[in-house]
């Protein structure tokens, strides 16, 4: 037998069964992993209020969440449990039990629930709780698993590896996301899984799974943990997240490096200053670069350095006056901006009843679009075909400025003046429409 | 009018019009075929998805020969830009001026032709054949239509599509339906599809009288209804009215002279019976002003947000439904561009008068003077009204319009887009079309590598960096 061969004979009698070791190893590692998450896997439930047709209709979503305290928080997603009315949840005990939607923010879409665990049937039951990793040590290569329950209640876990851990995507569309990057994940996520944990081999929740792409394959995405953790807190603490707000839109430097050719400038780019903003009240311009924002310094060679920069302004104490150093035509220079809270109210729709019409608070786009001069106003989400709102040639996207000349403030001031004048049978409403007024009466003439 | 006087008037009238074919359909139709011929074209046509690559597509049309000379009557489709900013041409931004027109007649042969002007209110334009013709041509003399009533027969010839290789045909109906506001036209039944935008509309008495207008999709619609209204086929004819003067002064379009339609400047909504309950407004329709534009002349008249327009020149403004709007707007257009108007206004509980000098509406962005810069890759243009009106941005706001980004090209791929407004190229300021010529032109003298365009959509602003190969 020549040597070569021998050889070759001896590394397989070593080698195989090393490998089938490996194997062996990693299969049971991720039933360890499986194991420490899969029995704080939720299903979630709620039943959720839509308006789109201009009336309030029911329909049940489904999602997943993870427990994460002995109090019974349950981490999910803002979208899963959005304008919620009744929540159900699914233990791994298969008990059934209400929750309550503690918090919830659309801006990272991030909720809190928490479990009602006084209606557990089995009192001697202690809710099994995840560990909440650190998704700052996060590889790319890295294997993560999917937990969830889609399609109902049996739980699912899938299989996959990071694939980017910084996924950028633009303030636009549905997959907003501007203090975030986002985790890319190949394992399978889908409707079902929103919510649900992304972990790693040492059963660590590292990311709450969001979305999929629709029509896309091995294209998931996840909210990095350690943003989830801090969102979560400021809920549970205050049950609103509170951001500062200052006006202003970013660019990273990239380009702007190469034009002055100073490859070593640092900073970020000033590309809008919002009209009748803290920004443009101290005196900020397009095409300043901000170096640094209080003791902070910041620089965004590329875009998906901007969400930590807004994030850093977002989370800048609110009515304070703080120091941005900003470069100038070449210069530095300090200048003093008085943060503000972010001024566009969240909050679920409202639905008008007797005038078949449907409102929320004015948000961020519709500022803009509408090109409104403040932040007064309803926006109107739905009309109920043939109701009076109809018959008053009000449309879905419209703002309502006035009602009988009373300034709609907010959805809480049309809450009001509806209730106060859902007897009268014609009021006066000012709208806003593509940037103008418009006029029109809603007229009830059922009433007696 | 003495009845000699009439008399006199009514014979010379009728010796106006060409001696009548007889007047059954095939003699008129024998008569007519000569009479219009196919009109082709070539249009850009660029998809959404395709901004700045367009297609060549040659188009075709029917044409109305309107004197012996050569001068033929089409429909106004065909030059989509919008002339000023009331007339709606369509999508410009994905056309472009139509090129290479001919012109075949019935015999077969075919001749060149220039693009001489359209009326968008009359939905027709005219083109003249350039080259020399061998003899005058017959040519078709159009009567007028007072006498035109439900249940009349008329005649219609037009021209078959492509596929059936452009034969013409020819269709006796009934006028279905007369609608009097705000321009009196006729309804008719149409199921054969064929080339129907001008099409050539006789009487039963072998008069021409009309033109068929393929009935303008409005895909705004909202309710079930209206739906069901666009389902049937159906042809509006307009009469010759809307456009036997234009036949005699064609309208011609030199773009640094072109003046638009006479124009107030102003949005407005309609003084429904509940506005006009809700203000105790003393009258039964009326226009709600909602918007005054900046510099117009109904700003110069004192007009403001919430006036309420009752009378003009003494007449009632009978309107009290939004989509009764255009009749107003039809009055104001076919006013002269520099009449004076009289106008009975509501006003918080009272009724004022006040007079309003009427203008010439400002040129569209369309017809703006125009720069390309091959090297980036773009067209821009000098800024106009109606960018700036439509995009609420002040009327002395200095920059240029950016109106074609070739595809791929480097201000493409550096992200300038359609729309957008140039401020500053290398941080400095853009004044007009001119100063913009003169700085791109020394900036791009010095080869640079990168050039920065600080630019303004509807909504924000922005750095775009262009990297120049």
């Amino acid at each position: 037998m020549n040597r070569q061969f021998r050889w070759f004979i001896g590394m397989l009698v070593i080698g195989l069964p090393l490998w089938v070791q490996a194997q062996l190893d990693f299969q049971s590692q991720l039933y360890e992993a499986r194991d420490k998450v899969l029995p704080a896997l939720v299903h979630v439930e709620p039943i959720v209020s839509i308006y789109t047709s201009g009336e309030k209709q029911h329909t049940v979503v489904t999602g997943s969440g993870v427990i994460f305290s002995r109090e019974g928080y349950v981490l999910t997603n803002h979208h899963v449990v959005e304008n919620a009315e009744k929540v159900w949840c699914t233990l791994s005990n298969k008990e059934r039990i209400t929750a309550v939607v503690v918090g919830s923010d659309p801006s990272t879409d991030i909720a809190v629930l928490q479990l009602n665990l006084g209606e557990l049937k089995d009192k001697g039951f202690q809710v099994p709780i995840a560990t909440l990793g650190n998704s700052d040590s996060l590889q790319v290569g890295q294997i993560v698993l999917a937990l969830g329950s889609p399609l109902g209640l049996s739980r699912s876990v899938s299989m996959g590896v990071i694939s980017s851990i910084d996924r950028y995507f633009p303030d636009q569309g549905s997959m907003i996301s501007p203090y975030n990057l986002w985790i890319q994940t190949d394992a399978a996520i889908n409707p079902g899984n929103s919510g649900g944990p992304l972990i790693n081999l040492m059963g660590e929740v590292i990311g709450i799974n969001a979305r999929g792409v629709f029509l896309a394959e091995n294209l998931g995405f996840a909210i990095p943990i350690n943003l989830a953790k801090e969102v979560a807190n400021k809920i549970i603490a205050g049950r609103t997240v509170k951001r500062a707000w200052i006006g202003i839109e970013i660019q990273d430097v990239k380009d702007l490096r190469e034009y002055l050719g100073k490859p070593n400038f640092r900073g970020v780019l000033l590309a809008q200053v919002d009209p009748r903003s803290p920004a443009e009240a101290a005196g900020l311009k397009p095409g300043d670069v901000i170096q640094q924002i209080g003791d902070q310094p910041v620089h965004a060679e590329f875009e998906e350095d901007l969400p930590a920069i807004r994030k850093i302004i977002a989370d800048l104490p609110i009515g304070e006056k703080i120091p941005f150093q900003i470069w100038r035509n070449g210069k530095t220079k300090t200048i003093y901006v008085k943060t503000v809270e972010e001024p566009f109210k969240r909050g679920s729709e409202f639905e008008a009843r007797a005038w078949g019409l449907v409102v929320k608070n004015i948000d961020r786009d519709v500022y803009r679009i509408q090109m409104l001069s403040d932040f007064y106003g309803v926006y109107v989400t739905g009309v109920k075909s043939g109701a009076a709102a109809d018959q008053a040639h009000i449309r879905n996207g419209d703002v309502l400025r006035k009602i009988n000349g009373e300034l709609v403030k907010d959805v809480a001031t049309f809450q009001e003046l509806y209730t106060k004048l859902i007897k009268e049978k014609t009021v006066f409403v000012e709208l806003i429409r593509n940037g103008y007024p418009y006029f029109t009466v809603i007229k009830q003439d059922n009433l007696p | 009018m003495r009845p000699i006087t009439a008399f006199v008037l009514f014979v010379l009238t009728l010796g106006t019009v060409a001696p009548l074919p007889g007047n059954d359909a095939k003699s008129i139709f024998n008569h007519f075929r000569p009479r219009i011929c196919l009109v082709s074209y070539y249009q850009n046509i660029a998809s959404q998805s395709r901004i700045g690559s367009f297609f060549k597509v040659k188009q075709y049309r029917i044409g109305i020969i309107v004197n012996d000379r050569g001068l033929i009557m089409v429909s106004s489709d065909v030059y989509p830009l919008s002339l000023d900013i009331i007339s709606s041409g369509g999508a410009s931004f994905f056309s472009g001026e139509p090129t290479d027109f001919k012109v075949k007649l019935h015999n077969g042969k075919e001749y060149a032709a220039e693009f001489i002007g359209k009326d968008d209110m009359a939905r027709v334009a005219f083109i003249q054949i350039s080259e020399k013709l061998p003899e005058p041509l017959p040519y078709v003399d159009f009567a007028s239509t007072d006498s035109l009533a439900i249940g009349d027969t008329i005649y219609l010839l037009e021209l078959l599509g492509k596929r059936y290789d452009f034969q013409p045909i020819f269709t006796p109906l009934i006028i279905n339906a007369v609608i009097p506001q705000p321009k009196k036209k006729y309804l008719v039944n149409n199921y054969i599809p064929a080339l129907s935008s001008c099409g050539l509309v006789i009487d039963a008495q072998g008069r021409a009288v009309g033109i068929t207008l393929k009935n303008q999709m409005d895909v705004g619609f909202h309710t079930p209804s209206e739906f069901e209204e666009l389902r049937k086929d159906y042809l509006e004819i307009a009469p010759s009215e809307w456009f036997q003067k234009l036949i005699e002064t064609p309208p011609v379009l030199v773009k640094s002279v072109h003046r638009g339609k006479a124009w107030m400047g102003i949005r407005m909504q309609a003084l429904t019976p509940e506005l006009k309950a809700y203000w105790n407004v003393p009258a039964e329709g009326g226009v709600v002003l909602n918007r005054i534009y900046p510099d117009s002349p109904a700003e110069r008249a004192g007009l403001k947000i919430g006036d309420i327009i009752l009378e003009i020149d003494g007449k009632a403004l009978d309107i009290q439904r939004d989509e009764d709007l255009d009749r107003f707007q039809a009055l104001v257009r076919q006013l002269p561009h520099d009449a004076t108007v009289s106008l009975k206004i509501f006003r918080k509980g009272k009724v004022i008068q006040k007079s309003l000098q009427l203008e010439a509406a400002p040129p569209a962005i369309d017809l703006a003077a125009n720069y390309q810069i091959p090297q980036i890759g773009i067209e821009v243009r000098e800024l106009t009204r109606d960018v700036l009106y439509e995009n609420d941005l002040p009327l002395d706001l200095e920059g240029v319009y950016v109106y074609r980004v070739d595809r791929a090209s480097p201000a493409g791929l550096g992200g300038l887009e359609i729309g957008d407004i140039i401020l500053q190229v290398n941080y400095q300021k853009v004044k007009n079309l001119q100063s913009f010529r003169k700085l791109i032109d020394g900036i791009l003298a010095e080869n640079p590598k990168k050039i920065v365009f600080f630019v303004r959509d509807q909504k924000k602003t922005r750095f775009v960096f262009v990297d120049v190969h």
